[in-house]
């Protein structure tokens, strides 16, 4: 029987935890040669961007994040909002610059926050991917299991009967199933996977489409919806709950949609609130877009657009109630929970300690992490930031030797100069 | 980066001493980085403490900018600070702030703590 290969460091999805993850310990000293990545995509990105394209968010559109959330830079110094600056002015496009470097200072009055093209960032990670040799560190497939060896190691198995050992796993593996809802007569399609000729479809026939949801994902399709002629937008929002926090402090409003520029309060990503939460945070919500709250209110002028409680007779439903919050909804973590009896948090995500590490599998030297969407942290795990944060959090657990401020610095220029590690 | 009060104090003192200080000694009055490190300290509770009254608990940067101007004014009425040297001080400090993270990357993990 062929030897089965060893690594040190295994990260198992590929995606934006996983790239993080990588980024980090690759920073931190750690050769390519010591870490596996087990993915089915060859780009860190691949299924955000089709996430993202599906919801219309496209490469010219604008994210959620803030500038200094940057999953291909450590130090978050540049942010994506300087270094567009610079490219402006690099173009001689002296007003787009100065713009952006007055909205940079006053964010979030006057010009609203700064986010970066979902486009910017995909290049961005393109460039760190290549300077990290991430692709020489790539398995193609797909991870079936994770077993634990009587000396603490891990074996995972992948595509179809390809086995690799690792003392270090790293789980970010992205979310679990679309929820789907029982359909009416209706046609119904999941945000998320919205193609062109359901699109048109509707544009076609006409008639009243219902937008199930209050994300991300509702607010860009509901604009998308409201560019069409001959259709009338109805949003079921079935609760409408108090917008107070445990604070007291108040969550702006617009009809019964919830107003927050980030997913969390922006203190809750490393800030004063890292350690709080309120069920109200991290509920979905819209962003405070001007141009949208202007859009919708002209589209309830015209009788085009409405706000619903309760479902109604519509010709198409598009369900943006986004995916399974539980871990069960992803197939790997479902069987890793049923074989390890691994315990779960309320809303059915798998515990972890402080370092996101899952105890129940961990031993004195092995290590097995999880991080990303379903990782059972509270707080925004499930973002950029998140990424990056967990990485940080499993680099002290780790033991792996922390930069002192010259070698951070000395790290840092090779990223600007984008020198290879 | 959003900052805790653990990390405000912190990055007060480091930038207090790192940045403004070698300042003052230039213009020969070392003597008021006491006063003015008080001053600071005092106010970074009342800025912590309007801080988590904002709905997303941050402290953007022009924030930063209006904490030290009314400083500046504090530090003008009680000691009649050099305004020059206050603005110089005021301007390497707020850059002195966003340069810090290519030095001390785990800070903004941390709620701005250097330690
Ligand atoms: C539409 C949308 C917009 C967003 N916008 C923002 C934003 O503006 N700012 C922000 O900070 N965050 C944003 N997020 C959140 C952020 O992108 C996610 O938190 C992040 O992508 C999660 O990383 P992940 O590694 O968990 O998942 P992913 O990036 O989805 O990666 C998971 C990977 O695991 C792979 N995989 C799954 N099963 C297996 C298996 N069995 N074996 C091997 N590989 C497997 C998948 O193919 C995929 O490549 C957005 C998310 C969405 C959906």
């Amino acid at each position: 029987m062929a030897k089965v290969r060893e690594v040190e460091y295994l990260s198992i999805g590929g995606g934006m935890g996983s790239f993080c993850w990588v980024d980090t310990l690759r920073i931190h000293g750690v050769s390519f040669k010591d870490i596996c990545v087990i993915s089915p995509n060859k780009k860190p990105y691949r299924q955000l961007k089709l996430y993202c394209d599906a919801i219309g968010l496209t490469k010219n559109q604008r994210l959620r994040s803030d500038s200094g959330s940057r999953p291909d830079n450590f130090w978050g110094f540049p942010g994506y909002g300087l270094s567009e600056a610079l490219d402006e002015l690099k173009n001689k496009k002296f007003t787009k610059a100065a713009k952006l470097l007055l909205q940079l200072f006053f964010e979030p009055f006057i010009f609203g926050y700064y986010s970066p093209a979902a486009g910017r960032v995909y290049k961005a990670l393109e460039r760190e991917a290549k300077r990290i040799d991430w692709e020489k560190s790539l398995i193609i497939g797909h991870a079936n299991n994770l077993t634990k060896f009587p000396d603490g190691r891990f074996k995972i198995t992948y595509s179809r009967d390809n086995s690799i050992i690792a003392r270090v796993v790293h789980l970010s593996l992205g979310h679990g199933k679309l929820r789907k809802i029982k359909s009416q007569k209706s046609k119904v399609k999941n945000a998320y996977e919205l193609d062109n000729e359901f699109l048109n479809k509707i544009k076609r026939k006409g008639g009243t489409v219902m937008v199930i949801g209050r994300g991300t994902a509702a607010q860009k399709i509901v604009e998308r919806l409201l560019d069409f002629k001959k259709i009338k937008v109805a949003s079921l929002h079935r609760e409408v709950e108090s917008p107070k926090d445990f604070r007291g402090v108040k969550q702006k409003r617009f009809l019964s949609w919830r107003l927050q520029q980030f997913n969390w309060p922006r203190a809750a990503f490393g800030g004063g609130l890292m350690h709080e939460s309120d069920s109200l945070w991290s509920l979905p919500s819209a962003t405070p877009d001007k141009n949208w709250i202007r859009k919708v209110k002209n589209a309830i002028k015209d009788g085009r657009y409405e706000i619903t409680k309760r479902p109604i007779k519509a010709n198409f439903t598009i369900d943006c109630s986004g995916f399974g919050e539980a871990a069960r909804t992803h197939e790997f973590y479902s069987k890793l929970i049923k074989k390890y009896n691994l315990p779960l948090t309320p809303n059915g995500s798998i515990r972890t300690g402080d370092a996101f590490e899952i105890e129940a599998l961990c031993s004195y030297k092995t290590r097995v992490f999880i991080s990303g969407a379903l990782s059972g942290f509270s707080g925004p795990a499930d973002s950029f930031f998140g990424a990056q944060f967990a990485s940080f959090k499993t680099l002290e657990n780790l033991n792996v030797k922390k930069m002192d401020f010259i070698e951070s610095f000395e790290a840092w220029c090779r990223w600007l100069t984008n020198k290879k590690i | 980066m959003t900052p805790t009060l653990a990390g405000r104090l912190e990055t007060r003192i480091v930038l207090s001493f790192f940045v403004a200080l070698p300042v003052l000694v230039f213009a020969g009055m070392a003597n008021i980085i006491f006063i003015m490190l008080a001053v600071g300290v005092a106010l970074d509770f009342v800025y912590n403490y309007l801080q988590y009254k904002r709905w997303d608990g941050d402290w953007p940067l022009v924030f930063s900018f209006i904490a030290g101007v009314t400083e500046g004014i504090i530090l003008w009425l009680i000691i009649d600070i050099r305004i020059p040297i206050y603005v110089l001080i005021l301007v390497l400090t707020l850059t002195a702030q966003v340069l810090l993270g290519v030095f001390f990357p785990y800070r903004r993990f941390k709620g701005g703590r250097i330690l």
